[in-house]
């Protein structure tokens, strides 16, 4: 099989402009998702039935559902649910054509990363021995005051691999959003591929693009847990 | 001779565990084998079961001459079919009640009919008093409980020899005394056995023969009475002085 | 997507029968890439244990990648180059070849590498002993990994697999976007004929015949879970000790009632 090594060159630097996107897309959703996860794993911990049930059922229909549903649904619903509320509001601005769709891709993605972070900061909180919370009020503390200081900061160690594997699975999943016409790495490239028909070249460009984030991302997490979890014996 | 072991070596990496050990056991022998910690008795006793491969060595066993370094596939089968292993930390398969642990080597290992290995165990399993848990899991018994389960596992596949690696370090103190009696039991029917162990007084009492080991090498060895009463050797007189005090204090 | 109207939820309900009558497509597509991508991956853990170096460099590299590839961009690369490459190499033509062909390939391939994990790590959590055990009463290393290691395994990797199976058969939804005909391609296909219309309330059945599949594969596992369980762990059924636990009140009561009359 001949390849058109000329074509895939250039088209990597194309694919490659993608990546901010790409990129900013992941930090976005993680960024907005984290402190909305935090708090439903407090509510899954501590929360009376109602918001612990609502949050268990939220959890369980984002985790158990296909993302792409997820996205063409909510591609769906979300211009003209934001056209209601603008409309209702009395302003004349045209959320069709003014909201870039890179907008309905960070709402899906911080919505299904949510659920994603919560189950994980559940069980890193879970992991922490009771004796560490006993030993701060022991020593004083408040119990919110031992949470921050002590229990927080232990559980975020123990979360560390897991939130690596979210966000790695983020960065591949935002290869979706070309479904919401951003213009993402994978759109980029499909544009490209469908242009002269050049589909392998493009989508083995594609491939080692993400190859090459992803290993940046891991060995990046990889150096994160060397240095905070130092405290631990297996560190 | 049932056993003879000849110029076994062994190292992992640099260290060298065991230089030139030897060893001859008579049909009914008790052997004991002590010595400090890191002094490759263990090693030497999984050397002998193929557990671990000895860089060097020979092996006489029930008519077969084994070069250690290279044993095949079938002279493995053969060794491991005609001993039985008690390990330290017990190893009952997980997966299966005590009745199934015993019965495991007469079935699938032999071949044996079903109802013909479970007469076998439950004898087996009677003898070290564990008759009345033979529907129980490992999970559910006491270390101790384990250990006796896991000696009758060994005198149920009928071995030639039995090899025992530390029987009772893990176990609490308390259990130890458990373990032990059923051990003299087997010792008193004639059971031929290799023990290492730390337990100085079942020594003394049980062993026909005492090697006393240190730094890869046997430094000493004889009869009970010749190494507790009458050891010659420096190192073997200050391991037993340590050893003695700290156990009859 | 334009038009601004009232969402339907009785829709949601008439399509759903439509759209169950495709999820054979869909079903055959997981189940398929299951199977075989269960034996790739029991081939790949199986060369990432052993003692050969080279196979072993494969296997990682291989699982590296995939786990690095999003699905997405796998399938169409699979989709767009593999019939490509065969025409090079053999002059035959596989562009007609069944889409579904394509999908299997590409989640064989995926779910092999994901799965391997789960078997590699589950293998290496049994504990050595194990096997020790087995071959010192004469077990042959085989009938110590098959009598042995194996159901310990199982019962150690079943959560993960149990995961991974349901991983799968979401990132399985991807299919219709190489113009596979399953439950979502029928979909799309009932949006496009009421040209653009109901596409919230179609995409919502979808969901939901998702959402009830996962939660039985989730209850499923867990169940066969309980089941294989033999007393590993501490929440395993057990006949000796739950006898144990009902016999003294079984018993009890009617000493208890003479208790009672004798006071009374």
């Amino acid at each position: 099989m001949e390849l058109d090594y000329t074509f895939m060159i250039e088209t990597f630097y194309k694919v490659w402009g993608g990546i901010g996107t790409t990129l900013g897309l992941t930090a976005l959703s993680l960024i907005i998702a984290a402190p909305v996860a935090f708090y439903m794993a407090v509510l899954r911990i501590k929360g009376n039935l109602i918001g612990s049930g609502l949050t268990q059922a939220y959890i369980s229909f984002v985790r158990g559902t296909p993302i792409i549903l997820q996205i063409l649904l909510l591609y769906s619903l979300l211009p003209s649910f934001l056209n209601v509320v603008v409309k209702s509001l009395g302003s004349d601005f045209n959320v069709f054509d003014s909201v870039d769709p890179f907008w309905y891709a960070v709402v899906v993605f911080s919505l299904n990363t949510i659920a994603l972070l919560a189950e994980v900061f559940r069980s890193a909180l879970l992991s922490i021995p009771k004796g560490q919370l006993e030993a701060g009020v022991s020593i004083g503390l408040s119990e919110f005051q031992t949470y921050c200081k002590v229990i927080i900061p232990q559980a975020m160690v123990v979360a560390l691999p897991a939130v690596c594997n979210i966000t790695v699975n983020l960065i591949k999943g935002t290869s979706l959003a070309f479904l919401m016409t951003v213009k993402d790495v994978l759109a980029i490239g499909k544009i490209a591929a469908s242009y002269g028909y050049n589909y392998i070249e493009s989508y083995l460009d594609v491939f080692i693009v993400y190859l090459i984030v992803c290993t940046v991302i891991q060995l990046a997490y990889k150096f994160a847990e060397q240095h905070v979890g130092a405290f631990r014996a297996d560190a | 001779m049932l056993l003879s072991i000849k110029h076994v070596r062994k190292s992992f990496g640099n260290l060298e565990v065991l230089k030139d050990v030897h060893m001859d056991i008579e049909k009914g022998d008790v052997v004991v084998i002590l010595g400090p910690s890191g002094s490759g008795k263990t090693t030497f006793l999984r050397c002998l079961n193929f557990l671990e491969k000895a860089d060097a060595g020979e092996m006489d066993f029930a008519g077969m001459h084994i070069d250690l370094s290279h044993p095949s596939t079938k002279e493995i089968t053969a060794v491991r079919k005609k001993t039985a292993f008690v390990f330290q930390g017990y190893n009952l398969f997980a997966n299966k009640t005590v009745l199934e642990n015993v019965t495991l080597g007469l079935t699938t290992g032999r071949g044996m009919k079903k109802g013909e290995a479970e007469a076998i165990a439950r004898d087996a399993l009677q003898r070290v008093g564990m008759a009345e848990r033979m529907d129980y899991y490992p999970s559910q018994l006491s270390g101790g409980q384990q250990q006796r389960v896991g000696i009758a596992r060994a005198m149920a596949v009928k071995p030639d020899v039995i090899l025992f690696d530390e029987p009772t370090s893990a176990l609490d103190p308390e259990l130890v005394g458990e373990v032990l009696k059923v051990m003299r039991d087997l010792a008193k029917a004639g059971t031929t056995m290799i023990v290492v162990t730390h337990e100085m007084k079942f020594a003394r009492d049980v062993a026909t023969h005492v090697i006393f080991m240190d730094g890869g090498v046997i430094v000493e060895e004889g009869t009970s009475e010749d190494i507790f009463e009458h050891p010659k050797e420096e190192r073997t007189k200050k391991f037993l002085h340590r050893v003695l005090c700290h156990t009859y204090e | 997507m334009n038009s601004t109207r009232v969402f339907d939820p009785s829709m949601i309900v008439q399509v759903i029968p439509d759209l169950l009558s495709y999820l054979d497509v869909t079903l055959l597509v997981a189940v398929t890439s299951i199977l075989l991508g269960s034996l790739l991956g029991m081939i790949l853990a199986w060369a990432r244990t052993g003692r050969h170096r080279v196979l072993r460099w494969i296997a990682n590299g291989y699982i590296y990648i995939m786990r690095c590839t999003p699905s997405i961009v796998l399938l169409f690369i699979v989709f767009y180059g593999l019939p490509k490459l065969i025409e090079s190499m053999t002059d035959y033509d596989i562009n007609d070849t069944n889409r579904a062909v394509f999908a299997i390939i590409t989640f064989t391939l995926l779910f092999g590498a994901y799965i391997s994990e789960v078997f590699r790590a589950a293998y290496q959590a049994v504990p050595k002993g194990q096997y020790e055990a087995a071959v010192s009463i004469g077990l042959s290393p085989f009938q110590a990994f098959r009598q042995v290691m194996l159901p310990q395994a199982t019962v150690i990797a079943l959560p993960n697999f149990g995961n991974s199976v349901i991983n799968l058969l979401k990132e399985g939804a991807l299919a219709y976007t190489i113009g596979l005909i399953d439950m979502i391609g029928k979909g799309n296909l009932i949006i496009a004929q009421n040209f653009g219309a109901y596409g919230v309330e179609i995409y919502l059945a979808c969901m939901i015949v998702y959402w009830i599949m996962t939660t039985c594969i989730a209850k499923g596992f867990l169940r066969l879970e309980e089941h294989l369980d033999k007393g590993q762990s501490l929440r395993a059924k057990n006949p000796a000790r739950a006898k144990a636990r009902m016999l003294p009140v079984w018993k009890n009561v009617p000493s208890l009632m003479r208790r009672i009359q004798r006071q009374g």
